[in-house]
């Protein structure tokens, strides 16, 4: 898959955010230890001004009990509690609150109740033109994977991760406290800073070009702003560590030396390299490095359905 | 005289939520070895009396809270006991109408106990006439608008001895947190009950993981892990929950060590670690 140029993400997301870019199922991705919660009453912040003229927002609940989000004071906000109804009167429910023409936000607290069988009929008849769907999917901590069921079909994750347009996934922020009590610890233990209303955000977009944008961004509710993370710094602090994690590797494994010491590191790095050259001059000039280069003309025969025929 | 002092000095208030007017769910966790008795004791105390320093009515009028109590892994006289030995008498609060004592758990073993007065049983045979119990003991201590606090204890009992599913849990604690400000409910979290293959060990981190994901504030209470030691029996850590409880209600985390005078009752010291 082609990735967008990063510095695209950031606006994507904020267009996303208000609703200017359609993308008809958002799904949300959180752990225990990271809630998305924030997350969806941002995209009730960003959208409850009045931004876009007749916007609906309805809330589908399975985990909030009623009452609890008052305090956003958003009048085009409908709460549905959905804990006892069939799948069948939620939907109803949803198109009776619909008008035909508006543009309409719809919200999921939590996929996790609905069994992995029924996922698809439940989701399906949520995804309407002009609406949004954002619906949160709880991942377990690692070593708690439930099996799917039935156990040969894909698990409720899969089938979410196929089924939706932008993938969202939402992790403690990276400096969060982890001591060696917690990793001690026989119980389940939440580190101090989980849950914390400033987070990190994975942000993946699949264009209907079929091309993907994504980007990581530090997320915080508190301030409602998303920073861009950019992923060359990362790539470079990894590729750093990766190489000095196979020095030390290396080191005394065998009787001769296999690794580099910094000198021959700086001699290879200047080493001119003929292909890298090849590629980065302009090609217009007399000396084109050994490239082969075929203008096809009008005059030649060529035959589409041929496979061996490739004049190029 | 209380015993509680020094724990409601330290908690001081700004370790939780200060809205009251959201229903909200607290969560508390503890391992086998220690128990979370206590400090659902500090809670109703905290909420009946309310304490300076008790976490309602930070910065407001002080307004007191009457609490209703459902258990389902003790009877009444286990906790009358526990109170008397921290300094509280149950019964005055329970005379006063300040507290519903709900017994879940003497009839789902004793067919026909000697039921006292003051407590309600829930029915064993009907699960379902449970919701309107507890709604008419919430009713009976609603004072205008203000609900009482919602205290279950031992809700995994349930679905270990196979009578409800977790969702029906889980959907029962929302339904009643709808008709009380703040909840109270605690679990079992030690990893041996958590992981395996078994069901019950699925479902317990199923159960786990949702109530965490409901809460907005946790208290996990968890063994020392160097050991066993004379003036500190434990270790509290007070974390966010997944629920956002308001605008900026994130709750103040912290850990603290803690110590039980007299194993699972009476006196209890929390302070700061490496403090005394």
């Amino acid at each position: 898959m082609q990735h967008h140029p990063p510095q695209h993400s950031p606006l994507l997301l904020n267009r996303l955010l208000c609703l200017k870019d359609v993308s008809p199922f958002v799904l949300v991705l959180d752990t225990p230890k990271q809630t998305a919660k924030y997350f969806l009453l941002e995209f009730i912040h960003r959208n409850r001004e009045g931004s876009v003229p007749g916007l609906q927002i309805i809330f589908l609940s399975f985990e909030t009990p009623a009452g609890s989000l008052d305090w956003i004071r958003c009048s085009s906000l409908q709460f549905v509690s959905c804990n006892h109804l069939p799948h069948k009167r939620i939907h109803d429910k949803v198109i009776s609150l619909l008008r035909n023409d508006q543009k309409s936000l719809i919200l999921v607290d939590s996929l996790s109740g609905v069994a992995a069988v029924d996922l698809v009929t439940f989701i399906a008849p949520l995804i309407r033109p002009a609406s949004t769907l954002v619906a949160i999917s709880h991942l377990p901590l690692p070593g708690h994977t439930a099996l799917p069921t039935p156990s040969y079909a894909p698990s409720a994750t899969t089938q979410l991760l196929y089924l939706a347009t932008t993938i969202i996934k939402l992790s403690p922020k990276p400096e969060i406290d982890i001591d060696e009590d917690d990793l001690a610890s026989d119980t389940f233990l939440l580190p101090l800073g989980s849950n914390s209303a400033q987070c990190r955000l994975e942000f993946l977009h699949r264009r209907k070009s079929g091309r993907a944008v994504q980007g990581s961004f530090k997320f915080d509710f508190t301030t409602h702003t998303l920073t861009f993370i950019p992923t060359s710094t990362t790539a470079g602090d990894s590729g750093g560590t990766t190489e000095q994690g196979d020095d030390a590797l290396l080191k005394d494994l065998t009787t001769f030396n296999l690794g580099t010491t910094e000198k021959q590191r700086i001699a290879r790095d200047n080493v001119e390299l003929p292909y890298l050259k090849a590629q980065q001059g302009d090609m217009t000039g007399p000396v084109v490095g050994g490239a082969i280069v075929y203008e096809f003309e009008k005059e030649d025969d060529y035959d589409e359905e041929d496979p061996y025929e490739d004049p190029f | 005289m209380s015993k509680l002092p020094d724990l409601l000095r330290v908690f001081d208030g700004a370790h939780l939520p200060q809205s009251r007017n959201y229903p909200q769910l607290i969560l508390i966790t503890s391992a086998l070895s220690t128990s979370s008795s206590w400090l659902l004791q500090h809670f109703v105390r905290a909420s009946i009396t309310n304490q300076p320093g008790s976490f309602y009515e930070t910065n407001r009028v002080p307004q007191k809270r009457p609490v209703v109590f459902v258990s389902f892994s003790h009877d009444i006289e286990f906790h009358i006991q526990c109170f008397r030995k921290a300094g509280i008498d149950l019964n005055a609060f329970i005379t006063q109408k300040q507290f519903i004592y709900v017994d879940g758990f003497t009839k789902l073993f004793v067919e026909a106990p000697n039921e006292a007065k003051s407590v309600v049983y829930l029915q064993s045979e009907n699960k379902l006439a449970w919701l309107n119990q507890i709604l008419s003991a919430i009713v009976e201590l609603k004072a205008g608008d203000l609900s009482p606090t919602l205290i279950f204890e031992g809700l995994d009992i349930l679905h270990a001895l196979g009578i409800m599913t977790v969702d029906e849990i889980l959907r029962f604690v929302q339904d009643m947190q709808e008709h009380s400000g703040i909840s109270i409910t605690s679990s079992n979290s030690a990893y041996r009950m958590l992981t395996g293959m078994s069901t019950l060990a699925q479902e317990q981190t199923a159960y786990l993981h949702a109530l965490v994901r409901r809460a907005v504030a946790v208290f996990s209470i968890r063994p020392l892990s160097t050991g066993m030691a004379e003036d500190v029996t434990g270790t509290i850590r007070i974390t966010n929950g997944g629920q956002p409880c308001d605008g900026r209600g994130i709750v103040e985390e912290g850990e603290f060590h803690y110590f039980l005078a007299d194993g699972n009752v009476g006196g209890v010291k929390v302070f700061e670690k490496g403090h005394r």
